[in-house]
C-alpha cells in the first residue's frame, strides 16, 4: 500500500446553509450529512469551470530594523471558489442538476462552499474527514453558451470573510 | 430520468423586443415575450458572446475578518451577436431581412430576452413534461436584457455566408431567471404550517408559478425573536421560544407572496 496516488473519483463538492453548523469552525459528521442543509452537488459540477483554491494571501512584507531577511506576513486569506453547472434537459426533474441551478441560479445567496478531497463524493463524512470550507455569496450566474458543448451556469461566488482549510471534521 | 445533460445547439430562445414591450421587464407576460421577434435562427454562433458576466466587485472587510470580502457591484451585461444578411433585402418573407431591420439602425433601444430553460422542442410539443417550448408560458424563466444596437462589423469575405456582427449596449436594466407571468406571480411555500421546537433549523422551500424558486424570492419574519429566516429560506427557532409562540415567515416575488406558519 506504500505510495499509493489518489486519483478521479475522489472529491466532494457541497453547498451548505451556514445554518448548519452550530459552531463552523468545529463541523460535524452529523452536521456534515444533514442533507436538508447541505447539498451535495459534486455530480452537477463541470470540471473545467470549478475552482476551489485558497490563493496568495495578501501579505505585508514591511522589515523592522533587526530583521536579516525578508518577512512577508499573510494577511487576509483569499479563497477562491467558482461552481460551474450542468444544466438539465428536463427542467422539472428532481436530480443534482436542477438541484445545483436552483442554488447557484440567484446573486446574493450565502453559502458555506465545501471541498472534500480523498474519499468519493457519495461517501458520507466521518469523524477525521479534512474540510476546506469558505463562506461565500453567489454572483450574477453566467450561462455558458458554446457551440458543441452541453449549457452550464457558472457561479464565482464572492468571498465573505471566512474560510478554513483542511479542518478536522468531528 | 433527472440528470440529462442539455447540449447548447438549438436549446437557447432569443427574441428581440422594442423598447416599450413590456410593462414590467422583472416578469414579463407570455403575451409580451411571444410578441417578440424570435431571432433565435439568424444569429450565428460565430462571434456570438452577448450575456451576462461576473459582477465588478469591491473588497471591503470589516475589522473583524480574517479573509477576505467581496461585495458584488453593478451587474455586468452586453456583448455581441452576428446575424446573417438576406440574399434580398427586399424579401419580406425572409427571417433575416425581417431581423435585419429591426436592429439595423445604430442606437436603436431595445430588449434582448434569452431562454436556457431545457430542452427546447421545434413543434412546441415538449419532450418532457412541462417543458420548454417555442412559445413562452406562464412559468417560464427568462433572461431580460435592455440594450442599444452599438458597433456594426460586417463578415463580408471568404466563402461563409455573410453575417453583420452587431454590438449589444447595456443599457442599466437586467433581469435574470425572471419568471415569465400572466398577472402577480404565484407563490407557494411549502410546508404551510410547523410545529418545531425551540432551536430548530429548518428548511422550507417555494415555487413561484410552479417552478422551484426557493432562493430566488424574498424571505421575511413576522418576529425574529422567536424564528429568523435567511435568505435561502432556512428558518431558525430561538433557543428560547416557548411553547405556543407563533411566527409567520413570509415569501415575496414581485407582488405575490405566501406564508409558512410557524407554532413552537
Amino acid at each position: 500500500m506504500a505510495n499509493e496516488r489518489l486519483y478521479r473519483e475522489s472529491i466532494y463538492f457541497a453547498l451548505a446553509e451556514p445554518e448548519a453548523f452550530a459552531d463552523r469552525n468545529a463541523p460535524t459528521a452529523a452536521e456534515l450529512n444533514n442533507t436538508d442543509l447541505v447539498y451535495n452537488l459534486t455530480c452537477a459540477l463541470w470540471e473545467e469551470d470549478t475552482q476551489f483554491t485558497l490563493g496568495d494571501p495578501d501579505t505585508d512584507d514591511g522589515l523592522t530594523y533587526c530583521s536579516k531577511a525578508g518577512i512577508v506576513s499573510p494577511t487576509f486569506d483569499n479563497p477562491t471558489v467558482v461552481f460551474g453547472a450542468l444544466r438539465d434537459a428536463d427542467r422539472t426533474a428532481a436530480g443534482v442538476f436542477n438541484g445545483a441551478f436552483e442554488r447557484l441560479a440567484f446573486p446574493d445567496r450565502q453559502y458555506i462552499a465545501i471541498l472534500r478531497i480523498g474519499k468519493d463524493s457519495d461517501v458520507v463524512w466521518a469523524a477525521g474527514d479534512l474540510a476546506r470550507m469558505a463562506l461565500v455569496a453567489t454572483d450574477q450566474p453566467v450561462d455558458t453558451l458554446s457551440n458543441s458543448e452541453n449549457i452550464r451556469i457558472v457561479q464565482n461566488f464572492l468571498p465573505k470573510g471566512w474560510s478554513r482549510w483542511n479542518l478536522p471534521v468531528s | 430520468m433527472t440528470d440529462v445533460r442539455l447540449p447548447a445547439s438549438g436549446n437557447i430562445v432569443v427574441r428581440w423586443h422594442a423598447s416599450n414591450a413590456f410593462a414590467v421587464p422583472a416578469r414579463p407576460t407570455p403575451t409580451e415575450v411571444n410578441a417578440g421577434l424570435t431571432i433565435t435562427d439568424a444569429i450565428s454562433w460565430n462571434d456570438f458572446d452577448f450575456g451576462v458576466s461576473a459582477s465588478t466587485t469591491n473588497n471591503d472587510p470589516s475589522l473583524a475578518s480574517k479573509s477576505n470580502v467581496a461585495d458584488r457591484g453593478a451587474t455586468q451585461y452586453g456583448g455581441n451577436i452576428s446575424v446573417y444578411l438576406p440574399q434580398d433585402f427586399n424579401d419580406s418573407s425572409n427571417l433575416y431581412k425581417v431581423v435585419y431591420d429591426a436592429i439595423s439602425e445604430p442606437r436603436t433601444v431595445g430588449w434582448i430576452t434569452i431562454q436556457i430553460d431545457g430542452e427546447v422542442s421545434e413543434n412546441n410539443t415538449p419532450l418532457y413534461t412541462g417543458g420548454l417550448t417555442q412559445t413562452a408560458v406562464n412559468g417560464d424563466l427568462i433572461h431580460v436584457f435592455k440594450v442599444m444596437t452599438g458597433a456594426y462589423n460586417p463578415s463580408i469575405t471568404g466563402e461563409e455566408a455573410f453575417r453583420e456582427t452587431i454590438s449589444l449596449l447595456p443599457q442599466g436594466d437586467v433581469y435574470i431567471n425572471a419568471v415569465v407571468s400572466t398577472s402577480t406571480p404565484t407563490v407557494v411555500v411549502t410546508p404551510a404550517t410547523g410545529s418545531p421546537a425551540a432551536g430548530d433549523v429548518v428548511q422550507l422551500a417555494a415555487t413561484v408559478n410552479g417552478r422551484a424558486f426557493t432562493r430566488g424570492v424574498r424571505w421575511t419574519t413576522s418576529d425574529a425573536t422567536i424564528a429568523t429566516v435567511s435568505q435561502n429560506g432556512v428558518v431558525t427557532v430561538a433557543s428560547d421560544a416557548t411553547t405556543s409562540d407563533t411566527a409567520t415567515i413570509t415569501a415575496t416575488y414581485l407582488g405575490g407572496t405566501d406564508t409558512h406558519i410557524l407554532t413552537v
